[in-house]
């Protein structure tokens, strides 16, 4: 066995076929053990839900049959749970929405979507950690960075609690300069 | 220090080993090599172990000048000769040992998808999450650029150049085993997945966009996300799949109609955009089989690697000062 990567209804054994077969690593799976502890942390992301760091959120609104505003006001009332971290580094799928924001994902992926996006689809929301392609809708950004490729580091674990605080573009880009400058530490957002 | 002064990184070359296991319940994507057999060769015509990292070249390959001492390099996967300066020029298949002051300059590699470019020694640089493999979306290494300097880990030049007597393994359809979603499709929808041709579109290290005959969902387009192997073939909702390779996301939502087989990845890699591919449905006993075949495959064609002759390398700076040729010199 090489790794296993644990998802909200399955975990993925990845094995190397010159080692051993499906059927012998199927065998040899333990019997079901007690659910882990955790310590959950509950974080307070900090969330500009305006303009270009929102191109979806009109979609998103219309989708609901509701305002922009009324949607943001719910992002801002929610508290989610990490799920499970997956697709790119320290990326944490978090829920859930209500069923009227739980559209479904984009039929065709778009290719490109910033560092500290926040997206929802399918009553869920994510935080790209990295620059990726997605085929989720963009409602926000937030300057907060959750994988430190340097120090080999993720910010969030499952199990965790996030909420966003709404900040606006000039708040937005002050939070930028201070991350940037490393005169910030991500443990000021624990609630 | 050894050292290559890179004065184009060309279209997208990034050091890759076999990837960065380990770490993929954080999200970090496995990477490596898009071609590890092509990986493997190269490496062992240098003298390296075979997971070594070294320089993954698409489509336009760099230009590359030696500095402060010799080192021995291979290319492997293309047709496109490896240009030295001064009118010579080396085949890929074949070692060749750079003095200082050497320039390498890989022209455009049409033939294929990925080539790969080893040196005797490896780079000297530190792993990430265990591995040199770039993911560039992570900032965990990033493309070569003009300017960047890449330091070589160095190792003793042993023995005389040597070449590659076989060309790299596989053709014919590209094998998978069905799903992990497979039941979110019609029967249709697979019966047309296995009998239709896909042509290559658009590519990255990330992922293959194929068109074809649209697969239609019986549950539509959406599934709880989960975990994703290099080779899966999700489907979105417009029908027309996309292949993941090397820097795919751990885990994804799109339903997966099949993934491809281990052994065929390699393939996969070398695809170049425009050609028509074909999928032939295999069960997993037969997939590890397979794999197990291939690995023999690539431990034979190792075993065969041969001394160059003397005088090969001679014929072809003639035959080029002569222009009796152009494009492809000497093919083993």
């Amino acid at each position: 066995m090489i790794e296993t990567v644990p998802s909200y209804l399955s975990v993925l054994v990845h094995y190397d076929p010159l080692k051993s077969t499906q059927a012998e690593i199927l065998a040899a799976l333990p019997e079901e053990g007690p659910p882990p502890t955790i310590e959950p942390r509950h974080w307070v992301f900090p969330v500009c839900f305006e303009g270009e760091f929102a191109p979806d959120l009109a979609h998103v609104a219309d989708w609901a049959g509701r305002s922009p505003k009324a949607v943001v006001d719910e992002m801002l009332a929610a508290t989610q749970v990490v799920y499970m971290l997956g697709f790119a580094p320290g990326q944490p799928y978090m829920g859930d929405l209500p069923d009227h924001l739980a559209l479904p994902r984009r039929k065709s992926p778009v290719p490109r979507v910033e560092r500290g996006s926040i997206l929802i689809a399918t009553g869920k929301t994510v935080i790209y950690s990295v620059v990726n392609p997605t085929g989720w809708f963009v409602v926000g950004r937030t300057p907060a960075r959750i994988f430190d490729a340097a120090n080999e580091a993720v910010l969030l674990a499952p199990g965790d609690h996030v909420s966003f605080r709404q900040v606006d573009a000039p708040s937005y880009a002050d939070l930028e300069a201070r991350i940037s400058e490393g005169r910030f530490d991500p443990h000021e957002m624990l609630a | 220090m050894t050292y290559f002064e890179v004065s184009r990184g060309g279209a997208f070359t990034t050091l890759q080993d076999m990837g960065r296991y380990g770490a993929q319940a954080l999200g970090v994507p496995v990477s490596g090599a898009l071609d590890p057999v092509a990986l493997r060769l190269a490496n062992a015509l240098v003298g390296n172990p075979g997971e070594t990292a070294a320089l993954e070249i698409r489509l336009l390959g760099p230009k590359l000048t030696l500095a402060g001492g010799q080192a021995r390099v291979a290319l492997v996967g293309t047709e496109t000769p490896l240009t030295l300066g001064s009118g010579r020029s080396v085949p890929a298949g074949q070692s060749i040992t750079l003095a200082p002051g050497d320039t390498l300059d890989l022209a455009s590699t049409p033939d294929t998808g990925v080539c790969t470019l080893a040196v005797a020694g490896g780079f000297d640089r530190a792993p990430q999450f265990g591995s040199l493999s770039t993911y560039a979306p992570a900032g965990l290494g990033a493309p070569l650029a003009a300017g960047d300097q890449l330091a070589l880990a160095g190792a003793p030049l042993v023995g005389p150049e040597r070449r590659l007597r076989q060309a790299l393994p596989g053709n014919g359809p590209i094998r998978v085993v069905l799903g992990p979603q497979d039941d979110h499709f019609t029967q249709e929808a697979i019966d047309t997945f296995l009998s239709g041709a896909y042509q290559v579109g658009a590519s990255n290290r990330m992922g293959l966009r194929l068109s074809g005959p649209p697969l239609t969902h019986s549950k539509g387009h959406n599934i709880p996300s989960d975990g994703i192997v290099t080779g899966a073939i999700q489907v979105p909702g417009d029908g027309q799949p996309i292949v993941l390779l090397a820097d795919r996301q751990t885990t994804g939502g799109y339903p997966k109609i099949a993934s491809v087989i281990s052994a065929d990845l390699p393939r996969l890699g070398r695809l170049t955009q425009g050609t028509q591919i074909t999928f032939e449905a295999v069960d997993v006993a037969r997939a590890e089989t397979l794999r197990r075949d291939l690995e023999a495959e690539i431990q034979r064609t190792v075993s065969q690697i041969e001394p160059v002759p003397a005088g090969i390398e001679d014929l072809s700076l003639i035959l080029m000062r002569e222009n009796l040729i152009s494009g492809v010199v000497g093919e083993s």
